[in-house]
Parts: structure tokens; sequence; C-alpha cells
């Protein structure tokens, strides 16, 4: 197997993973996103309307760059915890490798939702997950880029949340 | 004439006709091999159905004779009498047996077993052997299973109507990987795929989170969460998970388990009953397989009767000139076992810890397996749960097995329109995963309780300056020091640039996809570099056989340190 093709297999790796543009699922998220009600986190009012003017100007390199996790779940920032833990449990009913209509993409996409949820699930790790949104929207041209994607990305060089909380 | 028994005629690409036969052709069974007892069950359409051998048995002993020319498993052999089973033609426990090398505790308490377990104490596979005309004929545990499984195979591809390929298997939680591929190679050489392993209380946790949906009809994914703690006590293994369901899914909070059950209850009565058991036996004639028989067969039928009994008569005639007559009461059954007892409420106690739940949030604590009719077994988990009552809704021996073959036609793509089958357990790791660094720590990467699938990396890095290669070495378990782990392969990052130790990052990823494949990629780069110095690798563990603490140990005295990894400080920075 060539290095090529286990780096454009590694989900972390492709910022532009499929599931993202093709699903279903995710391209109702826009609307969702657009109407936050209820900002329960601090930092939330700020950093929506940062991603909402991201988003807006083109979805598709919106989804390239920063696909939050509140995105990943199709849910508003200011979703509690029952809201969360329900859009996760929809979500692995229909994304789950065991359960999958397209068994190829659902690995990932599951592995992404999964990431997504154990940090939205925890109170601790919401609030600190919201305050890196607000960090990294001010300075994302000062940004070092993380050792790992100057080789993962055969061509791609962004990095995006979930790789972020892999770690 | 021994190979002929291990294929049933293998027909999965099958005539036009046979397939037409039955409208779901590819639904995995649930099988549940247990330590003593095994069962089969499927998905007949609309609901969770038993396979009954011919003697319209559900649950079949697990064990082989090797009596005549071909062997004979106990899917539908009648014996005469309990005794056959016990002399030294017959080889059970095999799950106890499978996969463990000759240092493992658990293998010397086997030598108790009538018939031949004999250890060389060096690392290396036990040699096991029935009695066969006056001789000691050595086989497997692989084999045994797999003759066992293809009777299974032939009697459920007669009753289905339909060729049998696809199964899952319920496995122990504590099993290592290493384990695992040696069932998976039994299944293998009875012609059958193992379409998913499952842990035996996952397998019961999806066929609460059935119950579940079926007693509250609400929508997929939603609806109120039940927290339920599974205590699985069978002949060979303790089990205890902690799940989440809502909705028809099951999400497996913690899992925990170890190789204590039935078995060691019975051995401490064996040697309380007879203290200089040992010793009796240490020779291993046909008379000794003979008293090792007879003691076994009294010690479990007073263990069955001190379930019921506050105290049992001991009776029986060894046939040496010794005889034992004994009266037995629980208190006294109960302290002889007091450590596997305890050990039992550990286990609960780590499951509950790990995932994160307090008894005062468990919803349902639910009992299954042999050992559940023990008042002690019954007693300590309702002690540590604190609660009065257990969940009633279940079969204590055919839970597993029916969570098995729901899993089956759920992971075979079967769906069902009154929503029986809205189901999906979301699996987790039931040991950590990681790399050896820095000498003889181990550094986990996939910690345990991870939801599956999975994916996680770390990057490490060298340790000595311009270190040309560095060695990775992938073990799995619990403990700090590698050595308490089982090593599940290793292999060579080769082509280091110089550099000062430190600097190359060496990326090491693990992957566990749904049906629990394990992968490790692991290549270098460069500070400063756009691609990888070599090709990335991409190995899939366990790669180890035989005498995995050999391996560990020969690295060691090659290599010493000259190769080693250590995790790079950056990542801590994340």
């Amino acid at each position: 197997m060539t290095s090529a093709s286990i780096l454009t297999s590694h989900p972390l790796i492709s910022p532009l993973s499929p599931s993202f543009t093709h699903s279903g699922d995710h391209r109702q998220l826009p609307a969702t996103n657009l109407r936050f009600s209820k900002p329960r986190v601090t930092s939330s009012a700020t950093s929506s309307a940062e991603k909402t003017r991201s988003y807006s100007t083109n979805t598709f390199q919106a989804a390239n760059t920063a696909v939050s996790l509140y995105q990943i779940l199709g849910i508003p920032m200011g979703a509690t915890g029952v809201e969360i833990k329900s859009a996760y449990r929809k979500l692995a009913r229909t994304c789950h490798p065991d359960v999958a209509q397209v068994k190829s993409a659902s690995t990932e996409e599951f592995i992404k939702i999964k990431a997504a949820y154990s940090t939205l699930s925890d109170p601790e790790k919401r609030a600190d997950y919201d305050r890196t949104i607000f960090r990294r929207h001010r300075s994302v041209l000062s940004s070092q880029e993380p050792a790992y994607s100057r080789f993962r990305g055969s061509g791609y060089t962004s990095r995006n949340w979930e790789s972020d909380q892999c770690w | 004439m021994a190979e002929q028994a291990y294929t049933v005629a293998s027909d999965s690409e099958t005539t036009a006709e046979e397939k037409s036969s039955s409208p779901f052709p590819e639904i995995a069974i649930g099988v549940d091999i247990g330590t003593s007892q095994c069962s089969v069950a499927f998905w007949n359409g609309s609901q969770v159905e038993l396979l009954k051998n011919t003697r319209n048995q559900k649950m079949m002993r697990s064990y082989v004779t090797f009596k005549d020319e071909t062997p004979t498993g106990g899917v539908n052999n009648q014996l005469s009498h309990e005794y056959e089973v016990l002399s030294g033609a017959a080889i059970f426990n095999m799950k106890r047996l499978i996969g463990r090398v000759d240092t493992d505790p658990v293998v010397h308490a086997s030598k108790n077993l009538p018939f031949l377990v004999q250890t060389l104490d060096i690392g290396v596979r036990p040699f096991i052997a029935a009695l066969v005309n006056h001789m000691w004929r050595s086989t497997t545990p692989e084999e045994v299973l797999a003759i066992f499984l293809v009777e299974l195979r032939a009697m459920a591809e007669v009753q289905l109507k339909r060729p049998v390929r696809n199964i899952v298997l319920t496995i122990p939680v504590s099993f290592s990987r290493f384990q695992i591929t040696r069932i998976e190679r039994a299944c293998a050489m009875a012609g059958l795929h193992v379409l998913r392993l499952m842990p035996e209380p996952t397998a019961v946790a999806l066929l609460y989170a059935q119950e579940q949906q079926v007693n509250v009809h609400e929508n997929m994914g939603s609806g109120s969460e039940k927290i339920a703690l599974i205590f699985n006590m069978g002949a060979g293994y303790t089990d205890v998970a902690v799940t989440a369901t809502a909705g028809g899914v099951s999400q497996i909070k913690a899992l925990a388990g170890a190789t204590i059950g039935g078995e060691d209850l019975l051995q401490n009565l064996m040697h309380h009953l007879l203290p200089d058991f040992d010793s009796l036996i240490s020779s291993r004639g046909i008379n000794e397989i003979k008293i090792m028989g007879l003691l076994r067969v009294a010690t479990q039928d007073a263990i069955h009767k001190l379930s019921y009994e506050e105290n049992v008569q001991i009776d029986v005639d060894l046939g040496n000139g010794t005889k034992i007559c004994k009266v037995v009461d629980r208190t006294e059954f109960e302290e002889v076992n007091r450590a596997i007892f305890e050990h039992c409420e550990k286990l609960v106690i780590q499951c509950l810890n790990d995932a994160k739940v307090e008894v005062g949030n468990l919803n349902d604590v639910i009992l299954v397996g042999g050992c559940s009719n023990i008042p002690k077994v019954t007693n300590l988990v309702k002690g540590v749960c604190k609660r009065q009552e257990l969940y009633d809704g279940i079969n204590t021996l055919e839970a597993a097995v029916c969570g098995a073959a729901l899993e089956g036609a759920v992971a075979s793509g079967i769906s069902d329109p009154f929503g029986s089958l809205d189901l999906l357990t979301i699996q987790a790791t039931p040991l950590n995963i990681g790399v050896r660094a820095d000498g003889n720590c181990f550094v986990p990467i996939i910690l345990k309780n991870t939801a599956m699938p999975v994916r996680k990396e770390l990057v490490f890095t060298t340790v000595h300056d311009n270190q040309p290669e560095a060695l990775i070495v992938v073990y799995e378990g619990d403990e700090k020091v590698v050595e308490k782990n089982h090593m599940l392969g290793y292999f060579k990052i080769t082509g280091i640039p110089p550099a000062p130790k430190g600097n190359p990052e060496i990326t090491v990823c693990m992957d566990i996809d749904a049906s629990n494949v394990l992968r490790v990629l692991a290549g270098v780069v460069m500070p400063g570099a756009q691609t990888p110095v070599n090709p990335f690798m991409e190995v899939r563990m366990p790669t180890v056989d035989d005498g995995h603490g050999w391996c560990g140990e020969a690295l060691l005295r090659t290599y010493q340190t000259n190769l080693d990894v250590t995790v790079l400080q950056k990542n801590k920075l994340h």
C-alpha cells in the first residue's frame, strides 16, 4: 500500500470528508446554524456570528475549514445535554457502520460524530471547546500548524476541529 | 479422516433454489459457546428463536469425545452417563484453555480436569490430549472447538434449511486479541465466518435495549435513557458491563471481566473436600482420571443443590479406598470461595467507576449466566448495587445468545417492519491498546472503554541522537508495565534521517473498525517536511503467535533501548 492511500484514508487527514459534503443529514445543517437560540455558553454569541459569516461566504469552503462540533451533530450551540445525547443517538442509528446504508464512509463519519459527542456531552470540555472556537477565529492567521498536518494533507493543509479533539 | 470432520459441505455460494427458499439467506446466527454449555439462536423474521438439537435441548454441553475414529461433540451425542464425559476421552472447558500459554495460572488449574493437560512452563501452548483406547491422543483447543462448531453448523443448516456461514459469537470481556484470533481460527476451521464477536454482557445489553424499545414505543434515538448494569457469571468467566440505553441504541459505557467462574467454585470445593487431591492425581493413570471424574460430578451436584438448600450431604466412593462422606452447608461453601466472590464484587465496583455511574443512577441490574442461581452471587450483586430487586424480564441462560442473534440480524442489514430490529450496540474497547515507550512503559493510545469504531494517534520521537530506526511494540492491557500486558505485535520504522533525539516525529495511529479489526499505522516525518520520510507502515494486529512473552524478552535482549521511542512532549500541549 502506498503512503498516499494510507494518508488519504485517514479521517484527520482529509479536511474535506465526503460525508460532510454529500450526506443528506449534514446538508440540512446551515439552516439550523443561522438561527441560534438562547446562547447558553459565554463565548457562543461571538463565535456563532463568526461562523455564520464564514459559512455564508462559501458553504463548500466553510465545510472545508471549520465544521464545528455542533454542525456535526446538527444542533444549535445552545442545545441542552438531552438534545445533544438525542442528536448523537439519532445520527448513530444512521451512521454507525453496523446499520449504515453506505458502509464505506460510515466509519469515518461515526468517529467524527462520536468525537463531537464526547466533547459536547462533557460540560467542561464543551466550555473549553466553545472558548477555542472564539480564540481560533481571532488568531486564524497566526495559528501554528501542528506537525501532523504538514505531511498528511496531501495538498490540503487545513486543520479541522475533530483533529484537535483527538489530542 | 479427522480432517473431514472439519468441513461441513461449505456451500455459501449455493444454488438459486436454496437462496430463494429463504427470504434472508445471509442472516448471521447467534452462537454462545460457554465453558460448560452452548446454544444457538437466530432471527426467524419476527423474533429470536433458539435452535434445539435432536434431543430437544436448547442448551447443549460443550465437549468433544474422542472415543471412536471420528470425534463427536456434545451437540447431538447421547451420553450414556455423565461419567462418560469424565472418562478421559472427552475434552471440555476449551473456552478456558484456548489461546493460553502453559505459564498461565488458568492452564495450571485446568490440570485437574479429567483429560491430559501438560505444561512445560516456558510460555508455549499446553499439550492437551484425550484418552482413546488407552493412548493419549493429542489435540488443541482450536481443534476441539472446531469439531464442536461443525456439529452446531450442521444442526443449524438442517433446521434452517439453508447454508450457514456467518455467525455472531459471544466472547468473554477479558479475552485478549490473541485469544480472539484463536477463536476465529476455530471458526474458520469449521467453515464459519465471524461477522461479529460480542462480549457476552453487551449481547445481553442489546436484548435489554430491545425489550425497552418494545415497552416504550418511542422514536428512534430519543426517549429517556436507561442505565443498566449487567453481571454475567458463567462456568469460565465473569463479566460486567454498564450500558446506557435509549431508543434501541445501547451504548456500552464500561466493561470489566476476569477468568473466574463456576469452574473455580468447583475446583475450590473439590480441594476442600479432598485436600490431597493434587498429589492423589499427579500420576494421571486411568484410575486417577476416574477419581477426578467421580469427585467432579459429586461436587458439581452438591453446588447445584446448595443453590436451593441450606446444606448438602456428599457421599462419594473414589474407588481407591478413599470415601468422602461430608455435609457441606452454604456458609462453608461461601467461605471456601470467598476470594472468588470478592473478586466478583471488585469487578462490579470497577465497572461502575469506569462508567462514572453511581449506583443510585442505575435503572436496572441484570444478572445472567450459569452462576446466577447461586444465592451468594445474587446477594453480592444486590449488595454492591444497593438494591432489593433484580431485573426479571430476561432469561438468565438464553439472554446472551438471543442478543447475539439480534446483532446477527442487525449487522446483516435486516430490518423489521415492526421496528423490532431498530437496534444498535455501540461497543467499547475492553482493554487499553498502546505501545512500549521509554524502556518498559506502556503508553496507551486507545484507552479502554472507548466507543468503537475508533481511530486515535499519538506522536512519538527518538531517544538517541541520530537514531536510524525505531521499534513499535504494540500491547493490550491495563498494566503500566508492558510485560504484564499482552503483546499484539511489533515492527520497525526504518530510515529515520540523522537528527538530534526528540526531533523526528514518529506518528503511531491505531484504528479499530466496527468488526473489531485492529490496524496500526506508523511512520516518521521530519519537522518542516511535508511528506513522510518513507511510506507509512500498516500492520493488522495481532501478528504474534505463541510465545509472546518470549518475543518481548528477545527484543529487549537484542536491542536494549537502541530502538526505543518516547512520547513527543508537544502531544501533551493539546
